[in-house]
């Protein structure tokens, strides 16, 4: 029965002086491998591209009445160039004032562009590269938008354990993507006390001497289990296991039921409207990574606003300290963990066309704020 | 004594805007779209079907009609109260939200949350007199008590934009908490209550100065500041209290319109949304979005008496009395 009264806030604010210019940048991969035309990232047959620039710009102008009422205008540069231009590219992009780097970039490049960075008073937000070791790697002037694999993982392996199928088959690909994310699964499986009964490579052949790595009857046969957890980044096998498998099973991970941070058609909590302003503006559904950017250039753009200095340290100060509230159209409010710069966040378990399940899933809790309960919390968390 | 009888009611139907009204609870079903009337004894009268995701309601002032606005069909229906059927749209821009009548009730006020502006609507002829451009997701709408401004909550933006009617034009941008979505304005005509629903907050703006003099949080007891997700409020006519549904909190917080203090926080069902409090102010009734039903509380003990089940996603709710 307790009720606060707050210092008026206005008081509190002090915005960025009239006439001053956010320039922020956003660098993505030309030919980025990750939205291939015939696999999106969100497991949909996506026919026009991922161009997440536009969910960049879509960012800009949702907040441009406010950036207008305190007199900031904000730039956006975005290039998008070959892997073995990143760096350079990055570098130019500060040179020329960028502050603020959003990276749509595998994790290969988020890791070179950081280290070449890593001394820079500038902010870089990795929107779309999931890999735990980017956090593990503690750059100092990084956070990252996107969720991290172990989010996703431990979504589903909530899931899992709310639904009671505790035994796990897991299917892998031949990339080494392939391998982390069955390593990220069965490391979130193990905290939840799942089982995991086997793991088994896949190969995309006919070879009839491979016939139990290629025939999906014999790879999901010879065990039991409660479902089947696919591992399949580069999205070449996947697609056939559901309806194939010996037993009948659920298929999850990388086809079937799939974890992402957005989806079009999530309808809660204001998101219908976020991604029908972007299929307005750019004539296509918006995408997982759509949304990373999107709320990457967002949480940019209201952090600067609410610090006393425009400078990018203490930008990063503010988004991982609980002042920062921000509304990413997911029902609550977000802000950065400040152990490893990720972003909190509900994570929404899918299918092609409907959400199923957003985690976490009600019943699990945690003893500071529940979205801790995805993704590597603190006692857990180390640094490289 | 029966022709006496006859004679008053002949009375009351000549005069529909000075008689009691019909007691009907009107709930809209954003996904059921339709609009369910509830008898005073809580039963129900009939199912309107209405144009697709009927959301806000609004009676005119004589109670002869409830108007919704319809997301999904981009209309505003009109139900007749004596016949419960709709007999009239009024088109509006896309996807209309939260809606009020100018004072003299000529005009609407609407917020399109899918194109980001208010639309000013001329009733009689059901064309749009004038669009004024929002922040993106405009929701809450409402007057000052003197008819000069007009304020709506932009969810995205984060503020409050003050319209001048006369001007048809935003004169004032006042930034708030975190997604603003509704308002109360207290009938002394001198605050604008506003529901920050991803803050937890509310902030309370003098109407003379337009600024904000106070932010205000509440958390029930065993939850956490970030469950408490306001949206929906009431006022009381004497400006006493304040009621506001607390989201995901799950629960109404009543306060003291004039020290800020919390008088009670009662248990609702998921996700309280809408509140409006019956004309003897003695029963205040809560729809809860997330479970599919109504709460019914009593205002003397401040405590919840009854939950109902009315339909899929119940969005606002209107008592004719």
């Amino acid at each position: 029965m307790r009720l606060r009264h707050l210092l008026p806030v206005f008081a509190l604010l002090a915005f960025p002086a009239l006439g001053d210019v956010l320039k922020i940048g956003h660098l993505s991969l030309l030919k980025d491998p990750r939205y291939g035309q015939d696999w999106g990232y969100a497991r949909l047959i996506t026919p026009p591209p991922v161009i997440t620039a536009e969910a960049a710009r879509m960012a800009v102008s949702d907040l441009q009445f406010t950036t207008d009422a305190v007199g900031v205008s904000v730039k956006l540069d975005t290039q998008a160039v070959t892997s073995a231009d990143v760096v350079a590219a990055a570098q130019k992009m500060v040179a020329a004032g960028d502050d603020y780097l959003v990276l749509d970039l595998p994790a290969d490049e988020v890791k070179a562009v950081a280290d070449a960075l890593k001394d820079q008073p500038v902010l870089l937000v990795n929107a779309t590269a999931p890999n735990d070791s980017l956090r593990t790697a503690c750059y100092p002037n990084m956070v990252h938008s996107g969720p991290s694999r172990r989010q996703e993982m431990d979504a589903f392996t909530q899931y899992l354990r709310s639904m009671n199928w505790t035994d796990v088959l897991i299917l892998e690909g031949e990339h080494p993507d392939d391998a982390g994310l069955a390593d990220a699964f069965a490391t979130s499986a193990e905290r939840l006390r799942l089982a995991i009964v086997d793991r088994r490579p896949f190969t995309l052949a006919n070879d009839p001497q491979n016939r139990e790595g290629n025939n999906i009857r014999l790879l999901t046969g010879d065990i039991d289990y409660d479902v089947i957890f696919v591992a399949d980044t580069r999205g070449e096998f996947g697609r056939f296991i559901p309806y194939a498998s010996l037993l009948p099973r659920p298929v999850i991970g990388s086809i079937g039921l799939v974890a992402a941070p957005w989806h079009w058609a999530y309808e809660r909590d204001g998101a219908t409207q976020v991604s029908s302003r972007f299929d307005k503006l750019t004539g296509r559904k918006i995408q997982p990574p759509d949304w990373d950017v999107w709320i990457a250039v967002k949480s940019i753009i209201t952090s600067v606003m609410k610090v006393p200095q425009p400078y990018p340290p203490l930008v990063r100060g503010f988004m991982t300290s609980n002042k920062l509230k921000l509304d990413g159209s997911k029902g609550v409010t977000l802000n950065y963990r400040a152990w490893d710069g990720q972003l909190r966040q509900p994570i929404l378990l899918g299918t092609s066309d409907a959400v199923i399940v957003v985690a976490p899933v009600q019943g699990f809790s945690h003893q500071t704020n529940t979205l801790d309960t995805l993704g590597t919390d603190e006692a857990e968390f180390v640094c490289d | 004594m029966r022709l006496l009888l006859s004679v008053l009611l002949g009375l009351c139907l000549a005069w529909p805007a000075f008689a009691k009204g019909t007691g009907l609870i009107f709930v809209s079903l954003e996904r059921g779209n339709e609009v369910v009337v509830l008898n005073p004894d809580l039963s129900v009268k009939a199912r309107i079907e209405t144009s697709r995701r009927p959301r806000d309601m609004r009676f005119n002032e004589a109670h002869t009609f409830l108007y919704v606005a319809c997301g999904d069909d981009d209309v505003i229906d009109v139900i007749d109260v004596a016949t419960l059927q709709v007999v009239d749209s009024i088109p509006t821009g896309p996807s209309p939200e939260i809606f009020v009548f100018s004072p003299d009730e000529t005009q609407i006020f609407v917020s399109n949350e899918e194109d980001s502006t208010m639309e000013m609507i001329d009733v009689a002829s059901k064309t749009v007199i004038d669009r004024v451009a929002t922040g993106a997701e405009p929701e809450g709408v409402i007057n000052s008590v003197d008819g000069k401004y007009v304020f709506v909550t932009s969810e995205v933006a984060d503020m409050v934009h003050v319209i001048d009617r006369a001007k048809s034009a935003v004169v004032k941008n006042i930034i708030v908490g975190t997604r603003p979505r509704r308002f109360v304005v207290t009938p002394d005509g001198a605050e604008l209550w506003v529901s920050d629903e991803l803050s937890s907050e509310i902030h309370v703006i003098d109407i003379a100065t337009l600024t904000i003099k106070d932010a205000l949080s509440f958390v029930p007891p065993g939850f956490r500041a970030e469950d408490v997700t306001p949206v929906g409020m009431a006022v009381t006519k004497d400006g006493s209290k304040i009621l506001i549904t607390l989201g995901r909190a799950n629960h109404l917080a009543i306060i003291d319109a004039k020290t800020h203090e919390i008088l009670t926080y009662a248990l609702v069902g998921s996700r309280a949304w809408d509140v409006d409090l019956a004309s003897d102010e003695k029963t205040a009734y809560v729809t809860n979005g997330l479970s599919d039903d109504i709460t019914i509380i009593d205002m003397d003990s401040m405590t919840p008496i009854q939950s109902l089940s009315v339909g899929r996603t119940p969005h606002s709710i209107r008592v004719d009395d």
